[in-house]
């Protein structure tokens, strides 16, 4: 591990990679340089800042914090309290003021000690940040959903492989919440998986919130980012778990509801049950409201080897006798010829999701929720959203990564980002 | 920092000066070539491009063959890595020069070949991994883990076959091993060890039958909970079988069997089942609590009163609340409140949340002891809706329920959409925990709440 | 049956007094026809052509981002006069930049260009950021000639042509010296390394280790462009891995 970073950091000594300003900043020895019977020396630390430190963000700050492995330098955020809060629980771990505190993520990501980010912005600026990170040598702890647009996808796993860089996708629940249907199924024990159905949340919402005074604690520009430009609303920005209307994650600008939210989740808890993380889906049927009103719509995403997954379907068109089912409104159909077991990946290191993560910065192999199997499991969702959106079925070519036969759709596979953000 | 040493080395690192000029047929020459410089370099990141390549790339057995054959003459660390990179190839073709690190001088490099056995090996494995759990950590979780992923049929049988004749501690992990291959078919051969002389095999194959066993494994399993010494182990066989007789495929089937055995017990063995009784709970259970609570054997009424008050439901509420009323001494009320509060509010689908809450209300009056209070306040929470909020909500006011009110609160305003949905009356609820609690976990937990930030359990 | 737009007029004057902060379910109707008249042309054009005049100077800024939003989904060639002049009006730009991105067909392109050429700064940016997206071939010269503009143009014009990955936008990329040590370098060689993935995709082995090759070359021995070494390298292993799929 120890001769881990060290070419990107003579590289990247007097460079700054994004479109926007290039910032040098100061170079800052940490302290408990030597380390003790529990904690490595600083050395064999891994060295980590986080971007977006508010609600998930402090949650992942908190458990690389707490890692003897890590050393957590520096702190990213446009708003002053969470910003000033993230400093402060570093500050108080390691008692000193060493950490470093930045409004804008270039600087943070110009600092050439820093090994590793954990991001936890709005969905709207993953994937400038996860590139850049990766640009700038950086392994990358990704909050889920990864991406909020499907062109995003492929350019943040190319970035990731072309610099070697670590990048996981953020959703601990795909391993740790599902392990009653995904041990059956990798077990092969309801046979060969047919189909399945699955509850998933709705799409996000236009935000027609009015303006309101921009308070002094936050760059409101930074917080929009690549998003369009709106006027400042404590409700448009705040960073809450809901999705309805109180919150970032309620509006397309920024989020995918929580369809991709819990969708992340839900789905990704599910395709990975399946084994269908490795796959992206072949197309989406849409299943309009029946004719007599009785039946809502509904769509299916179907994969290359024929699985199909309805979402939402009606529930007299589910089997009555699922092969197996899970309490989040996942049940899964097999054919019952019972197949050959397959070991079930797990996480490696120790500490859950964030212990996979660091153990593989030290051995840069792929973690659990590798950024190409993230983008997968969005690109599913995505599709479904578009669907639901045109109230139409399409069809996907994943080589070329557009929707076949429909130019329309095909408009909505990225959105044009505010200058100056590119990737 | 040690991280700079490599820079100066790296400038004249052979691996990747100039490019290679060969043409079409040279090509995977050139490529295993490079692999090799790669696998030699000194820096990770140099390193890393070959393992990539050696796990996802260069398909073919040639391969495989040529990077297996390199692992014996490196240094410790690098066979690790490259062992890591070989399992995750997934071509057994690496197998026997595997094998031989696996049983090398080395125990971190060993652990490393144990773990690349079980993702490339098969029952011919088995032998070898047993073996290697009678070691230490990390060889013998490495062992374990790998017994368990090895593919096939054949494996599952080895791992069986091995259980006869391994010593106890081995067997015990066995069986765990077979647990957790989900190795069904294995079942009617794990039966006899619920009753073996070692304890930890007992345990371990309770475990197994919980995991994968159905109705027909009833009858060994009470054997099991029989055999079972008194504490822990008693508890954990009786999680087993309450697990059968209430989760498992075909749980009506294995609680009658239950029934039909405890029926014909001995009264000493009755009294050990008459736990697991109350646990599994459902119509017939009761039939025979009845039956027992009506006994004019005072011993035979105390076991019917210890059965009921471990129901696992609330359909014994009325029956709990008709005898508390009735209860001859202070213990057995305080017995049976205890049960009351513990059933209110399960998860079970049997109450909605309006009458959990109405039936922690009524247990409520029915408490003398502001320790019983208390208990009610604080398992409330269990129920998330406003009406609970409200009905905790006084209690903060009171000096002798206000710690349990506090807890209540803020357990209620973890979730946030019912804190969203009654965000004022929160925010004064919470500020009154801040200024009244004793304990600074749910002071810190407040303040995030009323922030509107979540908070990770511990 | 055809869909009537007549129903849309009271939305349609609603959305041309929209500001921010104003009911907005008065246009939902709007949203609606969109997705009803997918197989209805006639429709579609009358909605599109009623969208497009509300982007003059008369309308608030909230009402053309609304505007925009529905024609980045339904707009044609006949929305770009109306959006090209909002290219470089700097609050309005990013939006006619949603909406125009996606549009297929020459006229948008030549929007974006026509733009970029007389805009500065952040704008300019914005067009490069579209004109990658589109992979517009036609602004090779034009993005190639902005590698020498140096700061943040530069380095959006690098990726755009890394984007875009045609042989005159590698040429391009190529005659800039890939270690210079600033952040423009480091974009072009960012933008090589993304055109020779792009040439191996395609199978154009040769071509894409060839790329490889010629910043290996460049970086080999120099500590400061080790991440160019090691990228590279990267890249050749790949080309060299015949057994890819």
């Amino acid at each position: 591990m120890t001769d881990r970073s060290v070419s990107r950091r003579r590289f990247l000594a007097s460079t700054s990679l994004t479109a926007g300003s290039a910032v040098a900043a100061p170079y800052v020895i940490t302290s408990k340089a030597l380390g003790d019977a529990t904690t490595p020396p600083a050395s064999d630390r891994i060295v980590m800042g986080g971007i977006g430190i508010g609600n998930m963000g402090s949650g992942d700050q908190g458990a690389f914090l707490g890692r003897p492995d890590v050393q957590y330098v520096a702190v990213c955020d446009v708003r002053k309290k969470w910003r000033d809060g993230g400093k402060d629980r570093v500050d108080a771990k390691y008692g000193n003021k060493d950490c470093a505190a930045f409004v804008d993520f270039r600087e943070l990501l110009a600092r050439d000690d820093i090994d590793a980010v954990h991001i936890a912005t709005p969905d709207q600026w993953h994937s400038v940040m996860t590139i850049a990170a990766c640009l700038a040598g950086k392994d990358v702890y990704l909050q889920k959903p990864e991406t909020l647009t499907l062109r995003e996808g492929p350019l943040m796993i190319a970035a990731a492989r072309r610099y070697g860089r670590v990048v996981s996708g953020g959703s601990q629940r795909v391993l740790e919440d599902y392990r009653t249907i995904v041990e059956p199924c990798w077990a092969g024990e309801i046979g060969t998986i047919r189909s399945a159905d699955l509850s998933i949340g709705p799409p996000p919402m236009a935000c027609y919130l009015p303006g309101q005074p921009t308070p002094p604690d936050i760059d409101w520009d930074l917080w929009l980012g690549p998003a369009a430009w709106e006027p400042y609303n404590a409700g448009r920005c705040d960073g809450n778990f809901g999705t309805g209307g109180n919150s970032w994650r309620s509006y397309i600008d920024y989020s995918g509801g929580s369809m991709t939210d819990w969708g992340a989740h839900n789905f990704g808890g599910l395709i990975f049950a399946t084994n269908l993380r490795g796959q992206q889906p072949a197309k989406v049927e849409y299943h309009p409201r029946s004719a007599d009103g009785k039946d809502g719509a509904y769509a299916t995403i179907v994969y290359p080897t024929g699985v199909e997954i309805h979402c939402n379907r009606p529930q007299h068109l589910k089997p009555q006798k699922p092969s197996i089912t899970h309490e989040r409104g996942i049940q899964i159909m097999g054919d019952g010829v019972a197949t050959a077991a397959t070991p079930v990946p797990v996480y490696k290191g120790q500490g859950g999701i964030y212990g996979d993560f660091i153990e593989c910065v030290k051995t840069r192999e792929r973690p659990f929720r590798d950024i190409e199997l993230a983008v997968n499991t969005m690109t599913g969702i995505h599709m479904l959203a578009i669907a639901q959106r045109l109230e139409r079925s399409l069809a996907w070519d994943r080589a070329t990564q557009a929707f076949t036969g429909d130019e329309e759709a095909n408009h909505l596979l990225d959105r044009a980002r505010r200058e100056p953000w590119i990737i | 920092m040690r991280r700079f040493v490599f820079c100066f080395a790296l400038g004249g690192c052979a691996t990747l000066g100039l490019a290679g000029v060969g043409g079409a047929a040279d090509t995977a020459a050139e490529a295993l070539a490079r692999l090799d410089q790669l696998v030699d370099a000194n820096d990770v990141q140099e390193r890393a491009i070959a393992y990539e390549q050696i796990r996802r790339g260069m398909k073919g057995e040639a391969t495989t063959a040529r990077f297996a054959a390199r692992l014996s003459a490196l240094p410790a660390d690098r066979q690790i890595e490259l062992l890591r990179a070989l399992a995750d190839r997934g071509d057994a073709a690496a197998l026997p020069a595997i094998a031989k690190l696996a049983e090398g001088g080395n125990p971190a490099v060993r652990s490393a070949a144990l773990h690349a056995i079980g993702g490339l090996g098969s029952g011919e494995s088995v032998g070898l991994l047993v073996k290697a759990l009678a070691a230490t950590d990390p060889e013998k979780a490495a062992a374990r883990r790998a017994l368990v992923i090895l593919r096939g049929d054949e494996a599952t049988r080895q791992v069986v076959a091995a259980l006869a004749g391994a010593a106890p501690p081995v067997r015990a992990q066995l069986l765990d091993v077979v647990a957790d291959r989900r190795a069904r078919a294995a079942v009617p051969d794990l039966v006899g060890y619920a009753v073996d002389a070692d304890s930890g095999v007992r345990t371990a194959a309770m475990r197994a039958l919980a995991k994968l066993g159905g109705p027909e494994q009833v009858p060994a399993m009470v054997k099991g909970v029989l055999a079972a010494a008194a504490g822990q182990e008693r508890t954990d066989a009786e999680r087993a079988l309450v697990t059968i007789c209430t989760q498992n495929a075909g749980h009506e089937q294995a609680t009658e069997s239950f029934l039909t055995i405890f029926k014909t017990a001995s009264d000493a063995d009755r009294e050990v089942l008459l736990s697991p009784l109350g646990r599994i709970g459902g119509p017939g259970a009761m039939a025979v609590v009845d039956a027992l609570l009506a006994d004019t054997d005072p011993a035979k009424r105390e076991f019917g009163l210890v059965a009921l008050t471990r129901w696992p439901d609330a359909t014994v509420a009325p029956k709990l609340l008709g005898m508390v009323a009735k209860a001859p001494d202070a213990a057995t009320r305080d017995r049976l409140l205890g049960a009351l509060i513990r059933i209110a509010p399960l998860p079970d689908n049997k109450l909605n949340d309006k009458q959990k809450l109405e039936l922690l209300e009524q247990t409520m009056k029915l408490c003398e002891k502001d320790a019983d209070r208390g208990k009610v306040i604080e398992r409330a929470n269990a129920i998330r809706t406003v009406e609970t909020f409200r009905f905790v909500l006084p209690y903060l006011d009171e000096p002798s329920l206000a710690e349990p009110a506090c807890k209540s609160v803020v357990e209620l305003a973890h979730h946030q959409k019912l804190r969203d949905a009654h965000k004022d009356d929160f925010t004064k609820a919470l500020d009154k925990v801040i200024a009244t609690t004793k304990n600074p976990e749910l002071v810190e937990r407040a303040n995030r709440y009323k922030e509107g930030k979540t908070w990770a359990r511990k | 049956m055809p869909f009537d737009t007549a129903t849309l007029d009271a939305p349609f004057a609603s959305l041309k007094a929209y500001d921010w902060g104003a009911d907005a379910s008065a246009f939902k109707p709007i949203d609606e026809a969109i997705v009803a008249t997918q197989s209805d042309a006639a429709a579609r054009s009358d909605i599109e052509r009623r969208l497009i005049a509300l982007l003059g100077p008369d309308t608030s800024r909230a009402c053309k981002e609304y505007v925009c939003r529905k024609l980045a989904l339904i707009g044609t060639a006949a929305a770009v006069p109306a959006l090209a002049p909002l290219l470089v009006d700097g609050d309005n730009s990013h939006m006619a930049r949603f909406a125009l991105e996606p549009i297929p067909g020459p006229e948008a392109g030549s929007a974006l260009r026509t733009a970029l050429g007389a805009v500065g700064g952040k704008l300019a940016i914005g067009m490069l950021s579209s004109l990658a997206t589109r992979r517009d071939a036609a602004a090779v010269p034009m993005i190639a000639g902005l590698l020498s503009a140096g700061g943040t143009t530069a380095v959006a014009a690098a990726t755009a042509l890394g984007a875009i990955q045609t042989p005159e936008a590698i040429a391009a990329l190529a005659k800039a010296d890939p270690l210079a040590g600033d952040a423009v370098a480091r974009a072009i060689v960012d933008a090589r390394l993304a055109c020779a993935e792009g040439l191996l995709r395609q199978g154009k082995r040769a071509e894409a280790r060839a790329l490889y090759d010629q910043l290996a070359t460049a970086a080999a021995g120099k500590p400061a462009a080790r991440v160019i070494e090691l990228a590279a390298t990267r890249g050749i292993v790949a080309c060299l891995d015949t057994t890819a799929s």
